[in-house]
C-alpha cells in the first residue's frame, strides 16, 4: 500500500499544506511524516493531529478524505505522483515543477497557478483561474499539463505563457485572458471573451464561441499542429472524436489590440 | 545613560577622524561624559558614526501608496513576521510602512526625509508617518504647479506669507519644486515645459519665473533647507543645459538639486545620451551656495514614483507595463512605472556610471551627498553596495567591466578614476552632509548637545557587508538594532519647520481656493494633534526680522 | 432655545463634502444645511437614539464585560474575520488592522457594492485618475459608464459643475448605462447598453480609440455608431474623464485599458464612484500598513492577500471563518444570502454607531460614537484626498477605534499572562 495520508475529518477552517508532496516526503520515517507542521487557520499543528498516516513506498503518496478546505495540495511539487481521492481546496498543485497530480473529484479556484512543469488531471471539475498568475504577475502557467475531465470556471490560463490546458466540459468567462502564449483545448462549451488581450498562443473550441469583435477571421484549415495535441489527449482519455482530430477549423486571430498573432480555433466538422 | 567606549568615531561635522574616544549618550542626547556606573556597549575595533540622514527618499504618501497597491508580486516574496515588538509587513521596492521603518533602522538611517508630498494630501503622509516607527521624518512640500501661488507670482502678491502658510498648515519642513511648470502644462493634454523661459500656457509664467520667486521666498523666509528642485526635463538626453540654465537661474541663492545624476545627460533630445557630469560637478564645486543628491541608479528592480507625471508617461512606453497617473488639483500630478536596470543596457548603464562620475569627480562631499531617489534609482537597500563601489576601487572596476562598455566609453569612468571615498567621507555623504544640508542641527553629529543617534559597525573589509549589518544601531539613546536584530521599535518624531507668517494671508487666499480647490479653506489646514504630534520644531530665521 | 451651528463634513459617501453646517438646538441634531438626500439620511442615522453602548446576546452589559467576551471569542477563533470599514474613519481603519494583525484574522473593507474588483484590476495595469478639482476645472467631456452618481453621490454633479444647471456650454456629458437613469437626465447624451454587454462595449471602443480594425458582425449586438461618435469625442478633447461604479474584475479591466488607451492620445482620467464614505480610506489604510488594499490574511503571522479567497463574501460563502468582528457594516442585510447565512451561524462581534440588523443579531454589539458626528478623524474621499471629520455634536460613547483599542489591549494582556 503506497504512503497514505487520510484526513481524519474536515476542518474547522482551511487547511494549508504546503509540502505534502511525494518528493518531499519520499523516504521519511512515518514519525517525521507526523511531526510535520500544516496550518489549521491561524495555528500550526501537527500533521498528525489531522491526517492518519499509513502505508510506506516512494512511488506514490496517497491523500484522503473530505479535503475540500484543504488548501495547496501537492503545491511546489517536483517529482513522483500524487494521488488525491477525493476533492482538492483551492491552490492545488500551485507552483508545480514535475511528477503527476492526480484528484480523483473537483479542485477549487487557483488551481496549477504559476505552474512550471509537471501534470496535473482532474477528473472532476476546476474552480475559477485554474493555471493562473498571482496577483499582479504579468505570467501565469509557465509549463506543464492541466487535464480536466470536468467543467472549469472562470478565467481559465489567464496570463497563460507556456503549457497545456484542456478542459473535457464547459469553460467559463474571460478564458485565456491577457496569455501570453500556449494551448488551451475546450471540448465543452466557451464563456464570454475568450482570449481578450491574448498576444499568442492557441485557444481551441469544439462548439460555437462568440468571439471579440477584436478577433478576425482568417482562414479555415486543417492545422497539422493540432492533430497531434488532440492525439496525445485521446491517448489521456479526453474524449475527443476522428472527426475532430482530422477535421476542418475555423482561425480567428487577435486579439487586435495587442499583437494580433494569437488564434482561436472553432471546430467546424470532420470530412 | 550609555557610554559607547573606544570606538573609532567618525564624527566629520566636528574634525573627528577615526580618534578612538567614547560616546557618552543621556536623556537622548550626546552628552560630555558620564558616570563610571552608566551602561556600557564595548565598541573596541567598531567603527562609531551618527546615525545615517537620507535627505531624499519616498517613504509615505498617496503617490508612494499607490505604488504599493501596484505590486503585490513583490510583496508576496518579502514578507516581515509579526513579533513581540514589531508588526507584520511587506517588502520589495516600495515597502509598507512599517517594514520601511524597521529596514531603515536596520540599515542604521535614523533619520528620513520624505521628498515630495502634494501640500493637500499632507494629512495621508502625516498618518503614514506615524505608522512608520522608528525613524524621524520630514517631508518637503510640493509648490512648484501651485496654482495659487502662479497667481502670486504673477501678479507680484505675497508670494512669501504664502509659501511660510502652506509649510505651516501642512507640518511639512521645506520647499519642493518637480519640473516647475511642467507638471501643470502635462494636465493641458499631456504636454509639457522643455526650457526655463517656456510659458506655462495661459498662467503668465516660466519655470523660470517660478524657480527664482520660490528660491527668494525660501531664502527670505530663511528656512533651514534651500529650495530643493527637481529641475525641467528629467531622463532627456542633453538636459544637463536646463540643470546648468537652472543652477545660473539659483547663483548666489542657496538651492539643493535633487537626484543630479538624471539630469546630466549630454547629446540630443531624442539621441543616445552621454554624460555631461563633468560639467555639472565642475558647477558644484565652483558655487559653495549649491548642493545636490546624486540619485544614484543601482541595476535590479526600482519603481519610478514622482510629481514629474510627464516623465512617467514616458516610462509606459518604454516598459509597456503597469502606469498610474493621478492628478492632484491645482498643485501638482503623480507618475508611478515599475521599472528594472539592467547591466546591458545602454541607458541604463549609463545612469549608473553618471551617478559614480557624480560621486567621483565632485571635490566637496558636504554639498554631493548620497541617495538613489528611494525607490526611483533602486531601493535604499542597496546603500551598502553603492558605498562600497565608492570605497572600493577594485570592485567598482569590477562591475564597471560587466556592464554595456559603449555607454562607458560615454564616461570618464573607463579612466579609472583612483578615488575610493574614506570612512570619513562616507560618513559625510551619509549623515554629516545631509543633515547640514538640511539644517538640522540636532542631526548628523556627536557634538555635545546631538540627538543621541549612533550606529556602530564592526569593521569589514567588505564594505558592503560592514554597511549593510550595523552591529549596534542607537536611537535617541535607545539600543534599537543589535547584532543585525531589532531589539525595540519606539515611534519616531515629525520634524517640521516654525516659519512665522503674517495672519492676513488667508484672506489673499480665500478666492484662490475657492477658484481651484474642492476642499474649504478652513478645513485644509492640518490641525489633528494626533497627525502632528510628537514634533520637533526647527525655527527658520527670517531675513531682516531678527526673528 | 439658543440654536448653534457647527462645520461638519458628510460621510454619508464617497463625497465627503466638508462644506456642511450643522444646526443644533439645545446641543441635540436639528437639521444639517448643505448636504443632500444620501446626507441627511446619514445624519438621521447617526443622530437617532442609538442603542445601549455594549450588549452581550442582546442584554445590555458593562463596556469592559463587552470587551472581554470580544477578545474570548477572537482569542478562540481560528480564522476570524474582519470586515466592513468603509464608514469609519481611518484611524479607526488602523486601529482594525492592528487588531486583525493580533489576533491573526482575514482582513477586507470589500463588501457588494465595494468590490474591490477596481484594485484588483488596477493591479494588473495600474490606473489614471484624478481629483474632483481637476475633473471640474478641466474634464471637457464626462462619460458615466455605468454609473449613477445623481442616486448614488448626490453633490458630484454640482460639486463637477457637471449638472445641467452649472454646465458649461463647451463641456459635454454622456451617460453610458442600462436605462435612462437620473444621471442621464442631466446629460447631453445617453447610450442604452445592457451590463452584460459592458466588457464588450468597452473593448471595442480600445479598438475605435486605437483606430484597431474591427469585425462589425462580432460587434452587431452593440450600439456601434454612438460608440464611434464617443471614441471619436474622447479622441479630440484636450481632457475626458470616466465616472463608473462597482464593476467585477473584467469590466474593471476593460475600462481602465480603455483609460490607458486614451491617455496615450490625450489627458484622461477615471474615478471609480465610493458609495461608502471612507471606503478609499480602508484601501488605502490596509496598503500602506500590508501593502494591499484589500483581501488580506494574517493567519500565518504575515500579510498575504488574495481577492477572491480572502474577499469576505468568498471567505463566508464558502464557511471558511469561524468569527467574523465588523465594523460598521449591516453585513446580513448587504451581503448575498449564502454569506450572511454563515455569517448568522458563527459568533460575531459588531462595532457599529447605528441599530443595525447585523449588530441586533450579534454575539457582542458596540455602539459607539460615530466619525464624522460625535467623533473627530480623517476620511479619504472616493478621489483619494484626506478629509478632516468633525465632531458637531458631542457623546459621551467612544468611537470604533478605542473599541478595537481596547479589544486589542484585553488580548494582549492574555498573551502577557
Amino acid at each position: 500500500m503506497p504512503l497514505t495520508l487520510k484526513l481524519r475529518e474536515p476542518p474547522t477552517v482551511p487547511l494549508e499544506t504546503e509540502g505534502l508532496t511525494p518528493d518531499r516526503l519520499a523516504g521519511r520515517r512515518r514519525g517525521e511524516i507526523e511531526a510535520l507542521t500544516v496550518w489549521h487557520g491561524n495555528r500550526r499543528e501537527r500533521l498528525a493531529d489531522f491526517f492518519a498516516v499509513s502505508g510506506d513506498g516512494d512511488e506514490e503518496l496517497r491523500i484522503e478524505g473530505d479535503l475540500r478546505l484543504v488548501k495547496f495540495l501537492g503545491a511546489g511539487m517536483t517529482a513522483g505522483r500524487l494521488v488525491v481521492a477525493g476533492d482538492a481546496g483551492m491552490h492545488t498543485g500551485a507552483e508545480m515543477r514535475g511528477g503527476e497530480l492526480v484528484v480523483e473529484g473537483d479542485v477549487g479556484d487557483f488551481a496549477g497557478t504559476g505552474m512550471r512543469g509537471g501534470r496535473i488531471v482532474v477528473r472532476g471539475s476546476a474552480g475559477h483561474q485554474l493555471g493562473c498568475a498571482y496577483p499582479g504577475d504579468h505570467a501565469g502557467m509557465r509549463g506543464g499539463e492541466i487535464l480536466v475531465h470536468g467543467d472549469a470556471g472562470d478565467q481559465v490560463g489567464a496570463g497563460l505563457r507556456r503549457g497545456l490546458i484542456a478542459v473535457a466540459g464547459r469553460i467559463g468567462d474571460a478564458a485565456g485572458l491577457r496569455m501570453l502564449a500556449g494551448t488551451m483545448v475546450a471540448l465543452g462549451g466557451v464563456g464570454a471573451q475568450p482570449g481578450a488581450a491574448m498576444r499568442r498562443g492557441t485557444i481551441v473550441a469544439m462548439s460555437q464561441v462568440t468571439l471579440l469583435p477584436t478577433f478576425a477571421y482568417a482562414c479555415s484549415y486543417r492545422p497539422p499542429f493540432l492533430r497531434l495535441y488532440l492525439r496525445r489527449l485521446r491517448e489521456l482519455d479526453l474524449p475527443l472524436t476522428d472527426q475532430q482530430i482530422e477535421g476542418s477549423y475555423a482561425r480567428w486571430s487577435g486579439d487586435g489590440l495587442e499583437l494580433r498573432r494569437g488564434e482561436v480555433l472553432i471546430y467546424e466538422g470532420g470530412r | 545613560m550609555l557610554r559607547i567606549g573606544h570606538g573609532r568615531v567618525y564624527d566629520p561635522a566636528n574634525g573627528v577622524d577615526g580618534e578612538v574616544r567614547d560616546v557618552c549618550l543621556d536623556g537622548g542626547t550626546v552628552v560630555e561624559d558620564l558616570p563610571s556606573h552608566a551602561q556600557r556597549i564595548d565598541a573596541r575595533g567598531m567603527v562609531v558614526m551618527p546615525g545615517g540622514v537620507d535627505i531624499h527618499s519616498h517613504i509615505a504618501g498617496p503617490a508612494v501608496n499607490a505604488a504599493r497597491k501596484l505590486a503585490p508580486e513583490e510583496h508576496r516574496t518579502d514578507v516581515l513576521d509579526r513579533t513581540a515588538i514589531t508588526r507584520s509587513g511587506t517588502g520589495g521596492t516600495v515597502p509598507s510602512t512599517f517594514a520601511t521603518g524597521y529596514r531603515y533602522a536596520l540599515l542604521g538611517y535614523t533619520t528620513v526625509v520624505d521628498a515630495a508630498t502634494p501640500p493637500l494630501a499632507a494629512r495621508h503622509t502625516l498618518a503614514e508617518l506615524r505608522d512608520t516607527p522608528i525613524v524621524d521624518a520630514a517631508f518637503l512640500v510640493l509648490m512648484g504647479n501651485n496654482l495659487s501661488l502662479f497667481e502670486l507670482i504673477r501678479e507680484g502678491g505675497p508670494l512669501t506669507e504664502a509659501v511660510a502658510w502652506w509649510l505651516e498648515a501642512t507640518g511639512g519642513y521645506g520647499v519642493k519644486l518637480v519640473n516647475p511648470g511642467g507638471v501643470e502644462m502635462w494636465k493641458h493634454g499631456n504636454r509639457n515645459v522643455t526650457s526655463l523661459d517656456d510659458e506655462v500656457e495661459g498662467l503668465g509664467v516660466t519655470p523660470r519665473s517660478v524657480v527664482e520667486a520660490i528660491a527668494g521666498a525660501v531664502d527670505e523666509l530663511g528656512l533651514p533647507h534651500p529650495v530643493h528642485v527637481h529641475c525641467n526635463n528629467l531622463g532627456v538626453a542633453g538636459n544637463w543645459r536646463t540643470t546648468l540654465d537652472t543652477l545660473d537661474a539659483l547663483e548666489g541663492r542657496r538651492a539643493h538639486l535633487a537626484h543630479l545624476q538624471f539630469h546630466a545627460y549630454g547629446g540630443t533630445p531624442g539621441k543616445r545620451p552621454r554624460s555631461s557630469a563633468p560639467e555639472l560637478a565642475e558647477h558644484l564645486d565652483a558655487h559653495p551656495e549649491h548642493s545636490a543628491d546624486v540619485g544614484q541608479v543601482m541595476f535590479g528592480p526600482a519603481t519610478t514614483l514622482t510629481a514629474d507625471a510627464p516623465v512617467s508617461a514616458m516610462l509606459r512606453e518604454i516598459t509597456g507595463g503597469k502606469w498610474v497617473n493621478a492628478d492632484l488639483e491645482a498643485e501638482t500630478g503623480c507618475g508611478i512605472v515599475p521599472f528594472a536596470y539592467r547591466e546591458r543596457n545602454y541607458v541604463h548603464a549609463l545612469q549608473w556610471a553618471i551617478g559614480l562620475e557624480l560621486f567621483l569627480l565632485s571635490r566637496d562631499p558636504w554639498r554631493v551627498v548620497l541617495s538613489t531617489d528611494h525607490p526611483n534609482g533602486g531601493s535604499f537597500l542597496s546603500y551598502p553596495r553603492l558605498i562600497r563601489l565608492l570605497m572600493d576601487r577594485e570592485f567598482r572596476n569590477e562591475q564597471i567591466g560587466r556592464v554595456n562598455q559603449k555607454a562607458i566609453g560615454r564616461t570618464v569612468l573607463r579612466d579609472d578614476l583612483e578615488r575610493e571615498y574614506t570612512l570619513a567621507e562616507i560618513a559625510i555623504i551619509t549623515r554629516a552632509g545631509p543633515a547640514r544640508l538640511l539644517g538640522l542641527a540636532g542631526k548628523g553629529h556627536l557634538g555635545v548637545g546631538a540627538d543621541a543617534d549612533v550606529t556602530v559597525y564592526s569593521e569589514h573589509e567588505d564594505r558592503e557587508q560592514m554597511f549593510a549589518t550595523p552591529r549596534y544601531v542607537i536611537k535617541g539613546g535607545r539600543v534599537i538594532v543589535e547584532d543585525g536584530e531589532l531589539r525595540e521599535a519606539p515611534a519616531g518624531i515629525l520634524l517640521r519647520v516654525a516659519a512665522d507668517h503674517d495672519e492676513a494671508i488667508e484672506r489673499t487666499l480665500q478666492p484662490l481656493f475657492e477658484e481651484h480647490y474642492s476642499v474649504q479653506l478652513a478645513n485644509y489646514p492640518v490641525r489633528e494633534s494626533w497627525l502632528l504630534e510628537p514634533a520637533r520644531r526647527i525655527q527658520a530665521r527670517r531675513n531682516g526680522s531678527g526673528r | 432655545m439658543v440654536t448653534t451651528e457647527r462645520a461638519a463634513t458628510c460621510a454619508g459617501c464617497g463625497c465627503g463634502c466638508d462644506d456642511i453646517e450643522v444646526a443644533l438646538v439645545a446641543g441635540a441634531f436639528e437639521r444639517a444645511a448643505g448636504t443632500c438626500a444620501v446626507g441627511d439620511a446619514w445624519f438621521a442615522e447617526l443622530t437617532a437614539d442609538a442603542p445601549p453602548v455594549a450588549r452581550v446576546d442582546g442584554r445590555e452589559v458593562d463596556f469592559a464585560d463587552a470587551v472581554e467576551a470580544s477578545a474570548a471569542i477572537l482569542g478562540e477563533a481560528r480564522l476570524p474575520l474582519v470586515c466592513g470599514l468603509g464608514q469609519t474613519d481611518c484611524e479607526s481603519q488602523r486601529a482594525a488592522v492592528a487588531l486583525a494583525e493580533a489576533i491573526g484574522a482575514v482582513i477586507d473593507p470589500a463588501g457588494p457594492l465595494e468590490d474591490g474588483a477596481v484594485g484588483a484590476a488596477s493591479e494588473a495595469i495600474g490606473l489614471s485618475t484624478a481629483t474632483f478639482g481637476e475633473l471640474r476645472d478641466r474634464a471637457e467631456l464626462v462619460v458615466a459608464w455605468h454609473a449613477d452618481p445623481v442616486a448614488s453621490n448626490p453633490r458630484l454633479l454640482p460639486r463637477l459643475r457637471l449638472d445641467r444647471g452649472e454646465r458649461a456650454a463647451e463641456r459635454v456629458l454622456v451617460v453610458v448605462d442600462t436605462q435612462r437613469t437620473a444621471t442621464a437626465a442631466e446629460a447631453d447624451e445617453f447610450i442604452e447598453l445592457p451590463r452584460e454587454l459592458d466588457f464588450e462595449a468597452l473593448w471595442t471602443m480600445r479598438a475605435l480609440v486605437r483606430e484597431v480594425p474591427l469585425d462589425r458582425d462580432l460587434a452587431a449586438r452593440l450600439p456601434l455608431d454612438a460608440l464611434e461618435q464617443l471614441a471619436g469625442s474622447l479622441r479630440a478633447c484636450t481632457y475626458g474623464a470616466v465616472l463608473h461604479g462597482p464593476a467585477g474584475y473584467g469590466n474593471a479591466l476593460a475600462r481602465l485599458a480603455l483609460v490607458r488607451d486614451l491617455a496615450r492620445i490625450t489627458h484622461v482620467v477615471a474615478l471609480p464612484l465610493r458609495p461608502d464614505g471612507n471606503a478609499r480610506g480602508a484601501e488605502d489604510v490596509l496598503a500602506w500598513q500590508t501593502g494591499y488594499p484589500a483581501a488580506v490574511s494574517f493567519a500565518r503571522g504575515h500579510p498575504r492577500a488574495r481577492p477572491g479567497e480572502f474577499s469576505a463574501s468568498g471567505l463566508l460563502e464558502r464557511g471558511e471563518t469561524d468569527a467574523a468582528l465588523i465594523v460598521g457594516f449591516d453585513a446580513l442585510r448587504h451581503l448575498p444570502p449564502p454569506a450572511a447565512d454563515h455569517l448568522r451561524r458563527i459568533p460575531t462581534i459588531v462595532v457599529d454607531p447605528r441599530a443595525t440588523e447585523t449588530a441586533a443579531a450579534a454575539r457582542v454589539a458596540f455602539a459607539t460614537a460615530a466619525a464624522g458626528v460625535q467623533r473627530e478623524g480623517t476620511g479619504h474621499r472616493m478621489d483619494g484626498v484626506p478629509v478632516t471629520l468633525r465632531a458637531p455634536l458631542a457623546s459621551e460613547r467612544v468611537g470604533d477605534r478605542d473599541v478595537l483599542a481596547a479589544i486589542e489591549a484585553r488580548l494582549s494582556a492574555e498573551e502577557g499572562t
